[in-house]
């Protein structure tokens, strides 16, 4: 299992939603906490950032995962990172 | 609590039926073809105690499920479609405020479908958001005690027939466009005043026009709950099965007017092969396959926890229920005209088809199925086991 250095996650993790998030405001305002989706990402918007995780950390999240509440937050997103690294086959 | 409330499943249904027949059927060609609300089947649909019929017993209603009013639904649809949809869309209302109106005012408005046999209507949609009902331009304003919102909708359906509007709205004039609240406005609080025209090809007595609507509601009108969430939980999975269902009742009508026709043929020739009844058939079958589809719908949506409704694969589900569907219920209907020949093409008598096909194309072109499709496809790249 690959030791992810957890400010450099979250910064990669803000690239992804600064690319792929379609948000109206700046992703540097967004907290650790912040609801992603009442921060104005939509579904299709969700997909989009669930897959650009995907490459970004190559990862494939199990359908369990595949749930709105799964990318609602930076820390959501990382917790499922973390679940999806530790499922990844050897 | 009335009697009429307290009724099984059973005497729900053989009322809807019996509205169907002896009112919504004798006026539909009227409605339609004057484009007017269909009052005398609401009166009676009113008075036969199906306004209510999904509010919980606890709180007067019939306690009706889904399964039950997709029925209702379909029962009305064949007889008068632009009856049957207003039907499903005041029934998708009354769920959002049985799940989500959980709050006195809200309360107290579903308290009144009951006791005043209030007919809810919708605003979701706004000119210049391009039909995506997640985003919203108008916002609410807070005076007080009591909200405010004025919103130009690019279509409500009997907006003026209608006895209270559940609209959307951003949640403050700061809010992004997809912070959206759901908020119940009464009739007595709402000016509406028509701002377009729209002669539509079908469904023409659900009178879908365009409003500029101003409403004022007391702050506890606006539902707790995001909009975002009522979509996904109730609203959306609700809307595909009962508008499913009218598509399916209509469908059951043309395949009743075909199976007449192919039996008239019968009685004089034999019961031998032909071409009208090898069609009815397989009409019969595609509709066989709508009822399933409709039936697995529902179930589905009874079998999924409410968290779940947000994930991709069930949001696909009812996606290909309402594509599917609508498709099919074209196919049926334009295969009955073909079954009947110029008896169906012909404006009256007992095989007419021309106002069932206006409007069963309804079905596919209002939540156009192509461009469903288009988010379906996006939505299955996050499906991971088939």
């Amino acid at each position: 299992v690959r030791n992810l250095d957890e400010a450099s996650e979250t910064t990669r993790i803000r690239q992804v939603l600064s690319a792929h998030a379609r948000l109206p405001g700046s992703v540097n305002d967004l907290h650790e906490e912040t609801d992603l989706y009442l921060a104005g990402m939509t579904s299709l918007a969700g997909v989009s950032v669930m897959l650009a995780l995907e490459d970004a950390f190559d990862v494939e999240f199990p359908d369990r995962l595949l749930r709105k509440p799964t990318f609602a937050s930076i820390r959501a997103i990382r917790e499922a990172l973390a679940q999806a690294v530790r499922d990844r086959p050897a | 609590m009335n009697d009429l409330n307290a009724a099984s499943t059973p005497d729900l249904l053989a009322r809807a039926a019996h509205v169907a027949e002896e009112v919504a059927g004798p006026h539909a060609a009227e409605v339609d073809r004057l484009a007017v609300f269909p009052a005398a089947a609401f009166a009676a649909v009113r008075n036969a105690g199906l306004l209510s019929m999904m509010v919980p017993v606890d709180q007067g209603g019939a306690g009706a499920d889904l399964a039950d009013v997709a029925r209702a639904a379909e029962i009305l649809a064949r007889q008068c479609a632009a009856t049957a949809l207003i039907f499903a869309m005041h029934q998708i209302q009354v769920a959002c405020l049985v799940h989500h109106g959980d709050q006195p005012v809200l309360r107290d408005l579903l308290r009144d479908v009951v006791g005043d046999k209030l007919l809810l209507g919708s605003a979701t949609s706004e000119s210049g958001i391009g039909g995506d009902i997640r985003r919203s331009r108008c916002a609410l304003q807070v005076r007080g005690e009591a909200v405010t919102v004025e919103k130009d909708a690019s279509v409500v359906s009997y907006g003026t027939d209608a006895d209270a509007i559940l609209l959307t709205a951003r949640r403050t004039a700061d809010s992004h466009s997809g912070d959206q609240v759901l908020v119940a406005c009464r009739g007595a609080d709402l000016e509406i005043r028509q701002a377009g025209q729209a002669d539509m090809l079908g469904l023409r007595g659900t009178r879908s026009v365009p409003y500029r609507l101003i409403g004022r509601a007391p702050a506890g009108a606006v539902f707790e709950h995001t909009f975002d969430r009522i979509l996904a939980e109730t609203m959306m999975p609700y809307s595909h099965v009962l508008w499913s269902s009218v598509w399916l009742g209509l469908a059951s009508a043309a395949l009743a007017k075909a199976a007449r026709f192919v039996q008239a043929g019968a009685r004089r020739t034999g019961a031998g092969a032909s071409v009208p009844a090898e069609r009815l058939a397989n009409l019969s079958a595609t509709r066989q396959t709508m009822r399933a589809l409709v039936e697995d719908a529902t179930r589905a949506i009874g079998e999924t926890a409410v968290p779940d409704r947000s994930a991709p694969r069930f949001i696909a589900q009812l996606n290909h229920l309402k594509v599917s569907v609508s498709s099919m219920a074209v196919e049926v209907v334009s295969g009955a005209l073909m079954v009947t020949g110029t008896a169906g093409y012909r404006d009256e008598g007992e095989f007419a088809m021309g106002r069932l096909l206006r409007d069963v194309y309804g079905g596919v072109v209002m939540v156009n199925n192509d461009r469903l499709t288009a988010t379906t496809a996006q939505l299955l790249l996050a499906v991971r086991s088939w």
